[in-house]
């Protein structure tokens, strides 16, 4: 046996391979590029990439310096960010914490409608949305008493399984 | 969204097209002879090497920045050749007999085919293991660095490869290197 380093350059040079497919990787390339960014930016944010380079508008090819840098260079390229905007609404209170102007509306919508807070109106929260427990018969004894919901016998919910709020 | 925004994913333009192509040009059969020595087939070499180009041109920006353009694609074929493993569960084909091809002494196609038959006994990290640290003479850290595992590992893995090897193929410590 010779050395194991020659010998795998024997298996190595077994083979010659084919033309390089330069054009085939390079398409590949690109649409695992445009793929990424859909699944960071949706493909709105592609297209748009793609359309500024086609039209040349400069690319974002370097780090931003400031947020306000990045900002300024995602919406140059249509690039359309994730915002992360705290909006939360304390039980009892109806004041907004956040800024909800950066919220959009149809989510600014849900939120309002929902009145996100974990707190049930009978345990002392006053926001919450409790119109689900009249609707399957849930009532405040059987929210306090948890072997009333070991019986599925008992349970008022359980006729109405696909009913939830 | 950072890291897009950094450029690491859309330098792409005439200029930098055509150096990727003169690269690709010049590395494309040294990284299909890797992945062949990794897979053992020629078929799995020629969909991998592509799939690692493409990867590099898809990041031609942090290619570049990475200083070793011929490491990084090399990098990536050792993950291609891991992921394959991972997703498909694809085994090695282990065969009675090995068809002969290529050129040299009687002697030594015997020692080929002896060792292949050794190497297709390893399992894919051993034989990546055996593959880098041997034929492409990398340190057990750059090893473990290229195959996102530890030194120990590597180590580990290298015995039990070289065990094996020294087993079907009759290899002795001499021989190694």
């Amino acid at each position: 046996m010779t050395g194991l380093h020659d010998a795998l350059d024997d298996i190595a040079a077994e083979i010659t391979p084919i033309d390089p497919p330069v054009e085939l990787a390079m398409r590949l390339g690109r649409k695992r590029h445009r793929r990424r960014i859909a699944a960071i930016t949706g493909t709105a944010g592609a297209m748009a990439l793609s359309a500024a380079a086609v039209f040349g508008i400069p690319a974002l090819t370097g780090p931003a310096s400031t947020p306000t840098h990045t900002l300024g260079a995602a919406r140059g390229a249509g690039i359309p960010l994730a915002r992360p905007v705290l909006l939360e609404s304390p039980p009892g209170s109806a004041t907004e914490y956040g800024d909800a102007s950066l919220v959009n509306t149809a989510t600014l919508r849900l939120f309002q409608r929902l009145a996100c807070t974990p707190v049930p109106s009978d345990l002392g929260g006053a926001v919450t949305n409790d119109a689900w427990k009249a609707a399957v018969g849930y009532t405040a004894a059987q929210w306090n008493a948890p072997e009333a919901r070991s019986s599925p016998a008992t349970h008022p919910a359980s006729s109405t399984s696909s009913a939830r709020p | 969204v950072a890291a897009l925004l950094e450029g690491e994913e859309v330098e792409m333009g005439a200029e930098s097209d055509d150096e990727f192509r003169d690269f690709m040009r010049g590395r494309w059969s040294a990284m299909v002879r890797l992945a062949y020595t990794l897979t053992g087939d020629q078929g799995h070499a020629e969909d991998i090497a592509p799939a690692a180009f493409s990867s590099a041109y898809s990041a031609g920006g942090r290619v570049r920045r990475a200083g070793d353009p011929d490491a990084y694609v090399r990098a990536i074929v050792i993950h291609e050749n891991s992921k394959r493993f991972r997703k498909q569960r694809i085994r090695e084909d282990l065969r009675a007999a090995v068809p002969e091809c290529g050129t040299g002494t009687d002697d030594r196609l015997a020692d080929r085919a002896v060792l292949r038959d050794a190497l297709n006994r390893l399992g894919p990290r051993q034989r990546a293991v055996i593959v880098l640290r041997f034929w492409l003479d990398m340190s057990e850290a750059a090893t473990a660095q290229a195959l996102d595992c530890s030194v120990g590992t590597v180590k580990s893995q290298t015995s039990r490869a070289l065990a094996t090897l020294r087993k079907y193929a009759d290899i002795t410590e001499g021989e190694l290197r």
